[in-house]
């Protein structure tokens, strides 16, 4: 999607620079919530100001939000149906293991910069603090955040 | 539940979550677990319907705000989506290029890492829900495959699973 706008943005219509780009992706990857949207407003932002940020922001979220609002009231609408229940549950079997190739692509682009070992003791640490300490997320996350402040990247070879 | 109420929970999930499907483990904790607003499987249905069509991950808000408010939850849910997004203008004012800081990064990467092993966590139970046959769990391992190794869409995931469970349907019941 980022590359779709790169194209549009920077190439065709040159509403943008290089380097607003590259600093607009940097720091949409800080921002808090969905890189995507934060990206949206900050391209918004360099072109037009606030008013842009927040036109781009609603232009790229509203009309899925809306979609994805009208597939949950016609799947609810439909829920008795037996044919509806079996997709449904095939469905909800793959969220699942989409769920899981969610939280492995977090490790992945990671493992190489932090190393194998780092990643996998952190992610195990919040995951058995949560699930078999009743730890609360927003706890694990501060924990997180000040140990790897703290922890200094392995050296590179 | 008031849909004002109902943003700042969802808010506070998406504002300590950096992408993906992160701030999953604070909406169950905080939905599921402690205030029982929504059910393992409701959840998981908001995030399988959410990627049906096209959108951004952090879409499956809209479905979970609507599951425990109705249209105002769902407003509140795509509102609690879009708003950090905002802070990148702040961000950009008094961070800029700062912003690659190696200090900054481990942070976001140490907090990323966390999340991941949370996502992890709070699959647990969903999957208790979701996978309880053959059936089902070759559909979850299939589609982690897919989803963590291929570049594939979701959506064609959604798709496939959702045609291959009515396939399986007709032919357990009709022949």
């Amino acid at each position: 999607m980022i590359a779709a706008m790169q194209r549009e943005l920077l190439h065709s219509r040159k509403w943008i620079t290089d380097q607003q780009f590259a600093l607009g992706y940097s720091l949409a990857r800080l921002t808090p919530g969905t890189n995507v949207l934060a990206f949206s407003a900050a391209a918004g932002w360099f072109v037009r100001g606030i008013l842009g940020a927040v036109a781009a922001v609603f232009s790229v979220s509203l009309p899925s939000a809306m979609l994805a609002l009208w597939l949950l009231i016609a799947y609810q609408h439909a829920q008795s149906n037996p044919w509806v229940q079996a997709a449904a549950a095939a469905i909800l079997a793959a969220v699942v293991g989409m769920m899981a190739a969610s939280a492995w692509l977090l490790v992945q682009p990671r493992l190489q910069s932090s190393g194998l070992a780092r990643c996998l003791l952190l992610a195990a640490a919040a995951a058995t603090l949560h699930f078999q300490a009743h730890m609360s997320p927003l706890l694990i996350l501060l924990i997180a955040a000040v140990a790897g402040s703290m922890w200094k990247e392995p050296a590179r070879q | 539940m008031n849909a004002i109420l109902l943003y700042f929970l969802l808010l506070k999930a998406t504002l300590v979550s950096f992408s993906g499907l992160a701030s999953l483990p604070i909406i169950h904790n905080d939905l599921v677990v402690q205030r029982q607003l929504l059910t393992e499987r409701e959840l998981n249905t908001a995030v399988g319907v959410a990627r049906m069509g096209p959108g951004p991950l952090g879409l499956y808000l809209v479905c979970v705000g609507y599951y425990v408010a109705g249209i105002p939850g769902a407003i509140a849910g795509c509102l609690a989506m879009i708003t950090p997004a905002f802070l990148v203008i702040p961000l950009s004012r008094y961070l800029g290029r700062r912003a690659d800081q190696p200090a900054v990064q481990r942070i976001i990467h140490s907090v990323i890492l966390a999340a991941a092993g949370l996502l992890i966590a709070s699959t647990i139970p969903l999957a208790r829900d979701a996978v309880n046959n053959l059936q089902s769990a070759g559909l979850a391992l299939v589609s982690f495959l897919i989803l963590a190794f291929t570049k594939t869409d979701t959506a064609w995931v959604i798709v496939g699973s959702a045609t291959f469970g009515l396939l399986s349907f007709a032919a357990f019941h009709l022949l």
